[in-house]
């Protein structure tokens, strides 16, 4: 019904048939807005819904049923939204059932670290043994799959995109998420899949690289089980890879009797993996999100020279040296180019038409100039691409008016009209107005597909990374 | 003895550790060019080896239970003279039986002193997620003291090796410079490929160290190994 045939065990996870909702609220107001039927239904879930409540004949219009025995059909993925210890009887009664594949939302399991907790994780897993059900969880978030009609979160975007997240953290993976679309960013799939006592990053992994649906994977990692078949997958996967391994040790424990094994750590190992398999390394969620809007909304890179257009001597010196310590080149311009430039700037007091150039941006406003500068620089030979960052704060202090209307309309203009992949930078401060107003200005830029970041540093760091990863790929 | 056989001996006799002649052994099966290696349990016999070899030769105590073979007193190097050989294998015997009165000692090893090249390591270690790791270095105290070492997990790629071995800080050295030759760069990278493929065929290994490979303009050659083997078939 939702896939032309349901032959991929994931299939049943990212687009069912069917779903029940095990523990759906009986006051209407909680599951509409907070719980799973509400989440179907909002997010336009086109398959057969089962809500499981003993004591309701109906929730939100859709019959209700009081065990997973009694739905009269085969089930394919069944969401458990009940207290842990109720969680074992249930689950036994859905291998029974045939249940395809099962989300286990509560936590208090092995995650604890308490015998009671160790053992209650246990049990699942001997429960799993006995039939054909497959479980996600426990202690997770389960399932976003916007064209799917699943959403673990109401509030994201019901638009598809074709990034894959695969998340050991439920918040984690949640505020990501949040993070990554408010920056424009759209998922095809995301899985928050906790403790993993059956489908792991492996089985999900797996399916990412080979989904039609997923030109981008991103991976938030803790521990792994099968670290060869991890490594394996990573080598031939051909799609760019962010991952985001959390908890690193250092190395060497010393009590080993090799000179090698006193030497090396998981730190060591880890970063073997990344230089083998070209998976791109970030270190917080933040920054996978920079460098996810840097494979996403830019071509690959031919160079790593960069043309430094924005206002403010200082920013560019500083911005110069960031280039440099990243592996970034900020080269001097050709004649020709800056001949070019003068001609133009003769009028802007104060303008600067080395790389960084200054041009355009005065105290009052943006000029037509700055488009101008901006094809120029983008025309030079020695360039590859543009940075040009933004400050908002000093307009908004000066009361220029119209400069935000002026300076997407430009940067609109810019993006059309620059022969070169073009970034922006908007410098933040600690205003709300100045907040909003970037968050204004970046809006439009997204939609126009325009690479916005929020940060000079990150910019940089993304975009050297990307440069690498291409790299790499292509050698 | 063939690898297996090695193995199989270590493992009856309920050691992990094998001996320096059983580890080079091992590692003449991978390809990789090892220096010719025996065991004396005599003067005679190591009078006799000395000159079926060729002076300076080098002599290392050879007994299960010392790890540390210098610290023991247990290692002469630059032995010119038959006479030279004798009087250092008495005097080895002296300072391993002073240094470790109750352990068993096999004999003394005998080799020939390599001439001289740049110190390279190349080890294996397991990781207990990735399983076999290689590292690559530069030996000697630039591995003591700067551990100026990297790693790849096995299998590698030519384009591993290759970027394996010019990662490392000390590069350079290898490159040749200030009047040094160059090395063969590309004999590193081949036994750095023959030692995955082998750590790969033989999972028995726990530990490899190969410390120090001369590496020469014209090759490399393993000078020293070690092996440590997993504690269960």
């Amino acid at each position: 019904m939702l896939k032309e045939k349901n032959n991929h065990l994931m299939d049943f996870v990212f687009y069912p048939n069917s779903v029940a909702v095990i523990g759906a609220s009986s006051d209407a107001e909680k599951e509409r807005n907070w719980g799973w039927v509400g989440r179907l239904l909002q997010f336009g879930y086109k398959g057969k819904i089962y809500p499981l409540n003993p004591k309701m004949k109906e929730i939100l219009g859709l019959k209700a049923y009081p065990s997973i025995g009694e739905v009269p059909d085969s089930v394919d993925y069944a969401i458990m939204v009940i207290p842990r210890h109720l969680v074992p009887r249930s689950l036994e009664e859905c291998v029974a059932k045939g249940v395809k594949v099962v989300h286990i939302y509560a936590a208090g399991f092995s995650e604890m670290g308490t015998e009671a907790g160790i053992k209650l994780q246990k049990e699942l897993e001997n429960i799993i043994k006995t039939g054909d059900t497959r479980v996600i969880g426990p202690n997770c978030m389960g399932v976003y799959c916007p064209s799917g009609g699943l959403s673990f979160d109401v509030r994201f975007p019901k638009e598809s995109g074709s990034i894959s997240f695969l998340s050991q953290t439920g918040v984690g993976g949640r505020r990501l998420i949040q993070l990554a679309t408010g920056r424009g960013l759209r998922f095809s799939k995301a899985v928050s899949y906790g403790n993993a006592i059956d489908l792991n990053v492996i089985d999900f992994l797996e399916y990412a690289v080979s989904d039609p649906e997923t030109s981008l994977i991103l991976l938030y990692l803790e521990g792994l089980t099968d670290g060869r078949r991890f490594f394996t997958l990573l080598r031939e996967c051909k799609k760019p890879v962010v991952l985001l391994k959390a908890g690193l040790s250092e190395g060497g424990s010393g009590a080993v009797a090799s000179h090698t094994a006193s030497l090396a750590g998981s730190r060591q190992v880890w970063e073997a993996l990344f230089k083998q398999t070209g998976a791109i390394s970030v270190d917080t969620l933040e920054e996978a999100v920079e460098q996810m809007v840097a494979l996403q909304t830019l071509p690959p890179l031919k160079g790593r020279r960069c043309g430094l257009v924005g206002r403010g001597g200082g920013i560019g010196v500083v911005a110069v040296d960031m280039c440099e310590r990243e592996g970034l080149k900020v080269p001097p311009l050709e004649q020709e180019t800056r001949n070019r430039l003068a001609s133009i700037v003769a009028t802007d007091s104060g303008s600067t038409i080395r790389n960084p150039v200054e041009i355009g941006l005065g105290p009052t406003g943006v000029s037509e100039h700055y488009v101008d500068g901006l094809q120029i620089v983008a025309s030079d030979s020695q360039i590859d691409f543009i940075i040009t960052f933004l400050n908002p704060e000093d307009y908004i202090h000066y009361g220029v008016k119209g400069w935000v209307e002026d300076i997407s309309e430009a940067l609109i203009k810019a993006k059309k009209a620059v022969p070169k992949p073009f970034v922006v930078v908007f410098l933040a401060a600690q205003s709300g107005e100045v907040f909003e107003t970037i968050l204004r200005i970046q809006r439009k830029c997204i939609e126009e597909g325009i690479a916005c970041f929020s940060s000079m540093d990150a910019a940089i760091k993304a975009i050297s990374k990307s440069i690498m990863y291409y790299q790499n790929r292509n050698d | 003895m063939t690898s297996q056989e090695i193995i199989q001996k270590a493992r009856a006799e309920g050691r992990v550790l094998l001996t320096e002649t059983e580890s080079k052994e091992l590692i003449k099966e991978s390809g990789i060019a090892v220096i010719e290696t025996k065991l004396a349990r005599s003067i005679s016999e190591v009078v006799a080896i000395s000159n079926q070899m060729g002076y300076p030769v080098v002599l290392k105590i050879a007994s299960h239970d010392i790890t540390h073979k210098s610290d023991a007193g247990g290692v002469k190097l630059g032995l010119l003279t038959p006479e030279a050989v004798g009087k250092a294998y008495e005097e080895i015997f002296t300072s391993v039986a002073q240094k470790y009165p109750s352990v068993a000692v096999q004999g003394v090893t005998v080799q020939k002193t390599a001439r001289p090249g740049v110190e390279v390591i190349i080890g294996m270690f397991k990781d207990a997620q990735f399983g076999p790791v290689l590292m690559f270095g530069l030996g000697g105290i630039w591995v003591e003291i700067l551990k100026d070492v990297s790693f790849r997990i096995v299998p590698l790629t030519k384009k591993d090796a290759a970027s394996l071995i010019r990662e490392i800080k000390g590069f350079p050295l290898l490159e040749g410079r200030r009047g040094r030759e160059a090395v063969d760069i590309v004999n590193l990278e081949e036994a750095l490929l023959k030692l995955s493929a082998f750590v790969e065929k033989y999972p028995e290994i726990k530990e490899l160290d190969l410390n120090p490979i001369f590496a020469y303009a014209d090759g490399c050659l393993a000078v020293d190994a070690r092996i440590i083997l997993e504690t269960k078939p």
